[in-house]
Parts: C-alpha cells; sequence; structure tokens
C-alpha cells in the first residue's frame, strides 16, 4: 500500500531540490571605459580601442564569453585581439582587450550601433550560479569630413651615452582620421645650471607619422656637431605644426660613461657609410685572394 | 770708506725698518685680508613632470589603483639640499585646479603626498622621483562620457629646500578612464527545496548588487544556463525577479535568456567607499511533471554604463 502510494504521488508532487553549497563572497568586475565611441570613421578606416576587463579579487583564472550583438554589415568589421572566449590569467586585475573597427571601403555612410559584452564563466557547478557580466556600447559614424585631432601627452629627455646626440622620447596620440605628424622641431642644449647655452639645432624633417586613431611613441634625435661629454645638461625642445608650437618641453638629462665596446659602436653608427665601404673592399680583398690561391 | 760704511748701515736700519713694519701691519691688518665668497642658496628645478607614463588611467572596481607621478627635481647646491628638502606632490582633476586641491584632498577628485621615493641615486644634484597615489575606484572620470568631459587628471610637484626656496612644476593631463562596474555580493540563488506544481510565494531570494565603479550604473538580468538536472530543465522565464518584495509571481519580471534592463533600477557614483548598492528579489515557480533533481543554472548580472 504504501508504495503503491508512493508510485501514485510521485509524479504529480515530484520534489526539487537546489543543493547550494557555501561559496566566498563574489568580486567585482567589470569594464572601463563602457564605450566605443568612433564618431570620425571614413570608408577604409581601421580603429581601435583598448578596453580593460577589471576585477578586483583576481584569485584564479576567469574564464569570459564575449557576445557582439549588432545588425550587419557593422558586426562583420569588428573583432577582438582576445578572440570571443578568452581567459583572464589569476592575479591579472586588469586585462586588456583590443577592439579593432575595420570599414570597408564600399560601406554606405551612416550611424552603427551595437554592443559587446563580456560576460565570466563560473567554474562552480551543482548550484544557481550567478555570473558577472560588463557591457561595451559601439557607436560608428561614418562620414566622409577631414577630422583632425592630436595631443602629445609625453615628452621624455631620456639619458644618453657620451658622444651621442640628444634624444627626445614621444608620445604622439592621434584622435583624428587623417594621418598626422610635426613639421618642425627646435632643440636648446644648456649646461647643468641651466644658464649657458651650449646648441641650437633646429629640424625640418624626419618625424614619423602617426596613423589615424593610432598612439605612437618614437624617439627623435637631434644631431650635434660636437662631443657631449659625460655630465648633466638641460635641453628645451619644441614642436611645431603648421608654423605653431604644438607641444614642448624643458628637462634634466644625463650624458652617462660609455664603455669601449659602445663608443666602437657609436662610431660605427656616424660612421657606417665608410665603415660599409671598407668591409666591402676587406671582403673584396679577401675573395681575391682566396681566387688567386684556388687558381694556383 | 766712511761714506760706503755709512750709507750701508742707513741700508740695513732701512731694510730692518720696512720688514718689521711688514710684520706689525700684517698682524694688525691680517683679518680684513682674507677673501670668502658666499654661495648664494639656488632655486631647485623640477622637470619631466608625467601622470602614469602619460597613459590613461584606468581605475580597478571596489578597490584602489596605484598611479605613479614621475618627476625629475634638481639643485644647483647639491643633492644634500633635494635630501633635506621637502616636497608636496599633488594629483588632481584639472577643474580642482592645484590651489584648491593644496588644501584638502578629497578622494573623489584631489589626492595629496608629502614625501616621494627617490628612482634613481641623487647625482649632482639631481634627483629622479616617484610618487605613488592610491586612486579609489570612485576618482572622477574625465573621458568624452563622463562629467567632466574636457578636463583631465594631473599632477603639481612643488618643492621647498631647507633654506626655503621652492619651486612648482605641472604635467601634462592623461584621462582618467569611465569604470562601469558592480559587486554582487551573493554568489549564489538559493530556492531551497520545492515541491513541483509550486512556487515560492512569498518567500524572496535576495541578491545584493553594489556599485564598484565610478559612473551610475543601471543593470542588466539574463540567464546564461536555464535551470537543468541531467535531461531535464526548468523553462528561463519559471525564474523571476523584481526590486521589491513580491509573492510569485506578483509584480516579477520573468527571466530570459536575453539581457533585459531591470527598470528603475540604477545606482549612482559612490563618492566614497560607503556602498552605493540595491537589492534585486528572486522568486521561482516550478511546473508541474517537472522530475526531481538538483537543477543548477547561472545568472548573468551585468553592470550597464548610466553616465
Amino acid at each position: 500500500m504504501r508504495v503503491k502510494y508512493l508510485i501514485f504521488i510521485f509524479p504529480l508532487f515530484l520534489a526539487l531540490f537546489f543543493l547550494i553549497p557555501a561559496s566566498p563572497t563574489h568580486a567585482a568586475f567589470g569594464i572601463s571605459p563602457p564605450f566605443l565611441n568612433a564618431d570620425h570613421l571614413v570608408p577604409g578606416a581601421k580603429y581601435q580601442q583598448t578596453v580593460y576587463l577589471v576585477q578586483d579579487q583576481p584569485n584564479q583564472d576567469l574564464n569570459i564569453q564575449a557576445n557582439l550583438t549588432m545588425p550587419q554589415p557593422g558586426a562583420s568589421w569588428i573583432s577582438l585581439d582576445k578572440g570571443f572566449n578568452f581567459v583572464i590569467p589569476q592575479g591579472v586585475r586588469q586585462f586588456p582587450v583590443t577592439i579593432t573597427v575595420s570599414v570597408p571601403s564600399n560601406v554606405t555612410l551612416g550611424a552603427y550601433s551595437g554592443n559587446l559584452t563580456f560576460t565570466t564563466q563560473p567554474s562552480s557547478a551543482g548550484q544557481v550560479t550567478i555570473a558577472l557580466g560588463a557591457q561595451v556600447a559601439i557607436n560608428l559614424t561614418i562620414g566622409t569630413g577631414t577630422f583632425e585631432k592630436y595631443s602629445v601627452p609625453l615628452i621624455q629627455f631620456p639619458d644618453i651615452l657620451e658622444g651621442q646626440s640628444p634624444t627626445v622620447h614621444v608620445k604622439f596620440q592621434n584622435d583624428g582620421n587623417v594621418p598626422e605628424s610635426f613639421d618642425g622641431a627646435t632643440y636648446q642644449l644648456y649646461d647643468q645650471y641651466d644658464s649657458v647655452q651650449l646648441a641650437y639645432i633646429q629640424k625640418s624633417s624626419g618625424f614619423p607619422t602617426t596613423a589615424p586613431f593610432t598612439i605612437a611613441d618614437y624617439n627623435l634625435t637631434f644631431p650635434l656637431d660636437f662631443y657631449l661629454g659625460v655630465g648633466e645638461y638641460w635641453g628645451v625642445v619644441n614642436f611645431y605644426k603648421n608654423g605653431q608650437v604644438v607641444a614642448s618641453q624643458k628637462a634634466i638629462f644625463n650624458v652617462l660613461k660609455a664603455t669601449w665596446y659602445q663608443e666602437a659602436w657609436n662610431y660605427i653608427m656616424d660612421e657606417w657609410v665608410y665603415f660599409l665601404i671598407g668591409l666591402v673592399l676587406v671582403l673584396i680583398v679577401i675573395a681575391l685572394a682566396i681566387w688567386r690561391s684556388k687558381r694556383k | 770708506m766712511r761714506t760706503s760704511k755709512g750709507l750701508l748701515s742707513a741700508l740695513v736700519v732701512t731694510t730692518s725698518f720696512l720688514v718689521a713694519s711688514f710684520f706689525v701691519m700684517q698682524t694688525i691688518f691680517a683679518a680684513n685680508l682674507t677673501s670668502q665668497v658666499v654661495v648664494g642658496s639656488s632655486a631647485p628645478a623640477i622637470s619631466s613632470v608625467s601622470v602614469n607614463g602619460g597613459t590613461s588611467i584606468t581605475l580597478s572596481p571596489n578597490t584602489t589603483t596605484n598611479i605613479n607621478v614621475n618627476a625629475t627635481i634638481s639643485d644647483a647646491n647639491g643633492c644634500s639640499e633635494i635630501t633635506t628638502g621637502t616636497t608636496t606632490v599633488l594629483l588632481y582633476r584639472s577643474g580642482v585646479t592645484s590651489s584648491t586641491c593644496s588644501g584638502t584632498a578629497n578622494n573623489l577628485d584631489c589626492y595629496i603626498a608629502t614625501a616621494f621615493t627617490a628612482s634613481s641615486t641623487c647625482s649632482g644634484g639631481t634627483q629622479n622621483t616617484t610618487t605613488t597615489f592610491a586612486l579609489e575606484y570612485f576618482a572622477q572620470a574625465t573621458d568624452v562620457t563622463s562629467s567632466f568631459s574636457g578636463q583631465s587628471w594631473m599632477a603639481t610637484v612643488l618643492f621647498r629646500t631647507p633654506d626655503n626656496t621652492t619651486n612648482t612644476a605641472d604635467s601634462a593631463g592623461v584621462t582618467l578612464s569611465t569604470l562601469t562596474a558592480i559587486n554582487v555580493t551573493t554568489s549564489s540563488i538559493n530556492y531551497g527545496t520545492i515541491t513541483a506544481n509550486t512556487n515560492t510565494g512569498a518567500t524572496n531570494q535576495l541578491t545584493a548588487v553594489a556599485n564598484a565603479g565610478n559612473s551610475s550604473s543601471s543593470l542588466q538580468l539574463s540567464a546564461q544556463a536555464t535551470l537543468t538536472s541531467g535531461s531535464n530543465s526548468i523553462a528561463t522565464s519559471s525564474q523571476g525577479y523584481s526590486t521589491s518584495t513580491f509573492s510569485y509571481p506578483g509584480t516579477s519580471t520573468a527571466l530570459s535568456a536575453t539581457p533585459a534592463t531591470v527598470a528603475g533600477y540604477i545606482l549612482t557614483a559612490p563618492t566614497s567607499t560607503t556602498n552605493v548598492s540595491g537589492t534585486i528579489y528572486w522568486g521561482l515557480g516550478v511546473p508541474n511533471a517537472t522530475p526531481t533533481g538538483t537543477y543548477s543554472g547561472t545568472n548573468v548580472f551585468s553592470a550597464l554604463f548610466h553616465g
């Protein structure tokens, strides 16, 4: 009777169990920045932006699934350097993901929008677990107009070796949709007390071009016509574009003692043409000698 | 002959007198003949001030993020002037200005340090320095969608030598990026044991959600994996949620696989380490003829930028 009762009752009052083991407090998760606004794209443009997936307790590897919700054709232009499934390694609090937008040349001008969602994949099972997500709003505007916008957030004067010419490190950020570069620069070299000007150098070429929507880091050398010895010096650099000063910096830097092989290398670099000619001549002489010895 | 002796005697006496006079005069006036020079105190020079290496600042949620301010301090009077001097390093949102920031620190937009770490050995009166600031997760953003678009975060370094000569220098500005993040302090939803064809009624499960970023945030909910037990499953829409208590299904919204924004649920940007948080209330209805089992699934809480 009891068994029959159970068989009868069982399909009607099936019990549902959710066995939830205790688990630690969830970590915080998010994204920075939560948007990709590219307002000045042109057909054929390539735009890149890095967003960071961030967490406060990177105690273990974190599986991430990305999901793009965007109508075609916009969705086909977007790619992620990490792919759409990847792992944030344990210990990494800020994980960069670079989003690339490759606009075709034959695109219809207009606005394209969508969302890119990143979701954590909980490793635990057997419970109603909570996953965390973060979303990047994507807003693209394709037009034809030229948009110029750039900045120079960093200019540094790295230390150099004796005999070398002063060098300036530049970080050039091009937020516009056309390539940008400086078109002139001046460099003033002062003694360690910033009181006696030792050199004044003008430069009007050799500036790297920064592609649209990119950040470039590069070094510029200002050649001296004299030997700069060990010591401290002040440098003042001004960068020009269309006759206007667009960036400047004044800072102290060191000229360090060079080892003999560093001096030799500097010499080769400074006189590389003659070095190359000499090297070719030596090789020719060796080749002739080998040829003659074989002939005998 | 006598004349010669007389001249010689006169010469000797005169010479002796002159020599004696020289020593007497030297003794009297010796102190006034000592040369001296006073080396004045030169003002320190500050250069190469930069914030975070000139790159944008990205914060981490619900915690602090270390940001470095680098600078070079020089003094023509030598390293002792630098090692015994005092410094104030400010890191602030440009709209605040250095003069305002130097008055009172504020974790939202102004950080003050009164010491630096030497990042090189002081040599020839030049010292490279690094000052590390622990920026809170709610420090104000300055990117294009923030309330402070057009501003930036910059540093001002002030150095004072022991003899009170001072100088200051500013860095270029860098952007502090918007951070949208949440912290769900509940790690799972436990509905307990529910028989088929019944529901959770007025018993709600609670999940607390805190804003862990520097922007207002709304919330999206979805099911990443519906409730399953082996080959059996419970429809995703059987779970319901609400921003207030309810008796299932009552005022709850059915969960779906597609992320849905929770209406009226906005976590404003925090202004201190005090949590800005809210609660989501959950309930479940188990359809009739659902087989017994331990059902498991995954619900997704997504932070959504809200300005």
